[in-house]
C-alpha cells in the first residue's frame, strides 16, 4: 500500500499541476487579448490620423498628405506597417511609402464599418489588417465612398508574447517547485510523529519499551491510547492463558500420582502394569512438553524489565535449605540496577534449573556475575561437564552423571526458555576447574 | 516415626499411608489444612508431608503457622506446581524439601529417608555407630558385619532411638512415634521391645547400646561413627 506522504505528494503534485497550467493559460490568454485589443487600437489610431491627412483636391481626387501622416514609419520605404486609400470601383487611391509582405485585398462593406482580422498567407507569415468603409462628403451633395486598410505584420508583437509566454511558464514552474520543496518539508514535518511511533513499535516488538508514548499529537492520541491499551489487555490475556493452562496441568498431576502409584502395586496383573506405567508416563511428558511449548510462545514485547538479584537471592537460599551436605556457598555480583526484560517465572525456570544443576552435581561454591549489558556468567567448583561433551547435554533427557536425580531436562529447558526470548545459553569449562555456564539475554 | 499426612485427594493419601506403614512409620492423616494444622500443633509428629493446594487452609499458610508456632520437624511440601517460583515460595515458608507431582512411591519414602537423616545431623541413609550399623533405607542392622533379624517394632525403637542419637526418649514419646492413636499403647509392650533389642543387640554385654534412665526414658548410648564409606540416598 503507498505511504500517506506519497499520497500526500501525488495529490498536491497533481494540485500544483493544474493549477501551475490553469493560471499560465488564463494570464496568457489575457495576456493575448490585451495586446490585440491594444493592437487594434494603435490601428484605429493610425486610420484616424491617416484620415486626418488626407485632403480632396481641386480635381475631385483624395491626396493624404505624408508630412501628416500620424506614423513616420509609413512615409518611409521599410516593411512591416502599409496604409492605402482604395476607391469604390477597387482603384487604389494612394498607398504609403512603406510596404507589407503581403496586401490583403480590401472588402466592401457598409459605410462607417470598421473590419480587423487576421489574415493568413499560405506562403507568408500571418498579418493584421483594420479597414474603414468611409466616404468624403462632396459639396455637390454626393459622397466619395473609399476604404482606408492598415496592415500591420504580426511578427514583432508575436515575437515578444512568444517570449512573455515562455517567461509565465519558466516562473510558474519555478514557483511550483519551490511549493513543492516546501509542501515536502511540511509534510515531513507533519508525518514526524507517525514516524517516531513506527519507531517506538519496533522498540516494543524487540523488547526496549513498555507502551507507546504519550505525548502524540491529539489526533493520534486515540492510536496510541488503544495500541497501549491492546498491550495491557494482551499481558493480561497471555498472563491468563498461562495460568490456567498451569492450572490443567496440576490439576492432572494428583491423578497421575494415584494412577502412577497404582502401577506399583503388587496385587495387579504385570499387563495391567506395564500399560498403566506407559500410559501415565505418555500423560505426564505430553504435559510437559505442551505447557512448556506453550511458554515458549510467549513474545518478548509482553515481558516487563526485572532485576534478577531479587530471584538470585530466593533461589540460592533455598537451595542453601536443599544442599546441606556439604553446604554450598553463593556468591552473587550482580548490581541491583542489571535489568533483564523477561517474563519473572521463566526467569525463575532458568536461573533455577542452572543453579540446582550445579548443586546436584556436587558443586560447593556457585558464583554468579553480570557482566557486560545482558549476560550472566554462572560459575561452580562441581565436576564440570565431560570434556567435548557439553553441547551434548543440551539435548533434551540428557544428562551428564545417571546416577544423579533428576529428569535432565533442566539445562535444555533454560535453553530453550533463553532462546525463546532471542537469548543463548552456552557451556564452557569454569577458571575454578568446574562448570560454566554463560546467559546471553535478549 | 510418626509421619502427618495432609492431602485432600483421597486415594493418593490412602497410597501415602500404606506405602509409609509399610516403612514403620505411624500416620497422622487430615484432608484439609485446618485439620492437618490442628494435628501438627498437638501430635508428636516427626515429619509431615504436606500438598499446597488443600480446601480451607493452604499448605503454604500450613507451613507458615506451624514455623510461626516454633514447630521444627521437617516438612515435605507435595504438590502439582513443581515451577521454581512455587519451590522458592514454599521453601522459604518453611518446608525443608520439595517433591513435585507425579511422583513415585519410593521417590517419596527416599526423599522422607533423607530428609529424617538430615535433620537428626545425618547425612547418610546408613546410620554408623562403629560396631553397630543401621541402614535406614534396606531397614537393616547388622552388629560386626553380621545381619540381626528384628521385628517391624524392634527396627523402629531402635530407628528412632539411633536417629536421635544422644538424646534421652522418654516411652511415652517413644510410643507415640511409634503408634498410631488407634493402636493401645502399652508401656510394657515397650519394655518387651528394649529388652528384645538388648538381647538381639547385645548378647554377651560387651556392647551396652541401649541405656535406660530410670524416670526418664531411654537413650542410644554409642557413639556416632563419622567414617562410613556407604552410598548415598
Amino acid at each position: 500500500m503507498r505511504s500517506i506522504s506519497s499520497r500526500l505528494l501525488i495529490g498536491t503534485g497533481v494540485v500544483l499541476a493544474i493549477f501551475v497550467v490553469l493560471t499560465a493559460l488564463a494570464v496568457s490568454w489575457s495576456v493575448h487579448l490585451r495586446a490585440e485589443t491594444a493592437r487594434q487600437d494603435r490601428l484605429e489610431g493610425l486610420v484616424y490620423g491617416i484620415l486626418g491627412a488626407t485632403e480632396l483636391t481641386q480635381d475631385g481626387t483624395l491626396h493624404v498628405n505624408d508630412a501628416e501622416l500620424p506614423d513616420r514609419r509609413l512615409t518611409q520605404a521599410t516593411v512591416g506597417l502599409y496604409a492605402e486609400l482604395v476607391g469604390h470601383d477597387g482603384r487604389r487611391l494612394w498607398q504609403s511609402r512603406s510596404s507589407a509582405i503581403f496586401i490583403p485585398k480590401t472588402v466592401r462593406t457598409p459605410i462607417g464599418e470598421w473590419l480587423f482580422e487576421r489574415v493568413d498567407h499560405p506562403q507568408q507569415p500571418s498579418v493584421h489588417r483594420l479597414q474603414l468603409q468611409s466616404a468624403w462628403a462632396l459639396e455637390s451633395g454626393d459622397e466619395l465612398p473609399f476604404i482606408v486598410q492598415v496592415v500591420d505584420e504580426a511578427d514583432v508583437l508575436a515575437g515578444q508574447m512568444r517570449k512573455f509566454d515562455r517567461t509565465l511558464w519558466a516562473s510558474l514552474l519555478g514557483v511550483a517547485a519551490a511549493m513543492l520543496a516546501v509542501q515536502l518539508l511540511v509534510l515531513r514535518h507533519s508525518l514526524k510523529p507517525l514516524d517516531s511511533i513506527g519507531v517506538e513499535v519496533r522498540a516494543i516488538e524487540s523488547g526496549q519499551r513498555d507502551a507507546l508514548s504519550e505525548s502524540v499529537p491529539k489526533e493520534l492520541t486515540p492510536l496510541t491510547g488503544s495500541i497501549n491499551a491492546l498491550l495491557g489487555a494482551e499481558r493480561n490475556r497471555h498472563a491468563q492463558y498461562r495460568h490456567l493452562l498451569d492450572d490443567l496441568a496440576h490439576s492432572l498431576k494428583t491423578p497421575l500420582s494415584v494412577l502412577g502409584n497404582l502401577a506399583t502395586q503388587s496385587d495387579i496383573n504385570s499387563a495391567t502394569r506395564n500399560t498403566l506405567t506407559a500410559q501415565t508416563q505418555y500423560m505426564q511428558h505430553s504435559i510437559e512438553r505442551y505447557i512448556q511449548r506453550a511458554a515458549i510462545r510467549s513474545p518478548l514485547y509482553l515481558a516487563q524489565p526485572i532485576s534478577p538479584q531479587a530471584a538470585l537471592q530466593r533461589i540460592s537460599a533455598s537451595l542453601g535449605k536443599l544442599y546441606r551436605q556439604p553446604p554450598v556457598t553463593f556468591t552473587l555480583n550482580v548490581p541491583d540496577h542489571f535489568q533483564l526484560r523477561i517474563d519473572e517465572a521463566d526467569l525463575y525456570e532458568i536461573l533455577g534449573n542452572i543453579l540446582d544443576n550445579a548443586c546436584k552435581y556436587g558443586a560447593t561454591e556457585i558464583t554468579v556475575t553480570a557482566t557486560g549489558k545482558k549476560q550472566l556468567i554462572i560459575e561452580d567448583n562441581g565436576p564440570g561437564f565431560p570434556p567435548g561433551k557439553a553441547d551434548g547435554l543440551l539435548g533434551r533427557g540428557v544428562r551428564a552423571d545417571s546416577a544423579t536425580s533428576g529428569s535432565g531436562t533442566g539445562l535444555t529447558a533454560s535453553r530453550e526458555l533463553l532462546r525463546s526470548y532471542g537469548g543463548e545459553l552456552q557451556l564452557e569449562a569454569s577458571p575454578a576447574h568446574g562448570a560454566q555456564v554463560v546467559l546471553f539475554f535478549a | 516415626m510418626r509421619a502427618l499426612i495432609i492431602e485432600d485427594e483421597a486415594t493418593l493419601r490412602q497410597q501415602i499411608i500404606k506405602a509409609l506403614r509399610e516403612q514403620g512409620f505411624a500416620i497422622d492423616e487430615a484432608a484439609d489444612g485446618d485439620e492437618g494444622l490442628y494435628l501438627g500443633l498437638n501430635m508428636p509428629i516427626d515429619i509431615a508431608i504436606i500438598d499446597l493446594g488443600l480446601p480451607g487452609l493452604d499448605g503454604l499458610s500450613v507451613i507458615r503457622e506451624l514455623r510461626n508456632k516454633d514447630i521444627d520437624f521437617p516438612i515435605l511440601i507435595l504438590t502439582a506446581r513443581d515451577s521454581w517460583q512455587d519451590k522458592v515460595d514454599g521453601l522459604e515458608s518453611g518446608a525443608d524439601d520439595y517433591l513435585a507431582k507425579p511422583f513415585h512411591i519410593e521417590e517419596l519414602q527416599a526423599r522422607l529417608r533423607a530428609l529424617l537423616r538430615r535433620t537428626g545431623g545425618w547425612s547418610d541413609s546408613v546410620l554408623n555407630f562403629g560396631r553397630l550399623v543401621i541402614d535406614t533405607r534396606g531397614q537393616q542392622v547388622s552388629l560386626d558385619g553380621r545381619n540381626i533379624e528384628l521385628t517391624a517394632y524392634e527396627y523402629r525403637v531402635l530407628a528412632y532411638l539411633a536417629t536421635h542419637g544422644g538424646s534421652v526418649i522418654s516411652k511415652a514419646t517413644l510410643l507415640d512415634h511409634l503408634y498410631d492413636e488407634s493402636v493401645d499403647r502399652d508401656p510394657n509392650v515397650l519394655e518387651v521391645f528394649i529388652r528384645r533389642l538388648r538381647q538381639k543387640l547385645d548378647a554377651d554385654k560387651s556392647l551396652q547400646p541401649i541405656e535406660t534412665l530410670r524416670g526418664r526414658g531411654y537413650r542410644l548410648a554409642l557413639p556416632r561413627s563419622r567414617d562410613n564409606n556407604t552410598q548415598t540416598a
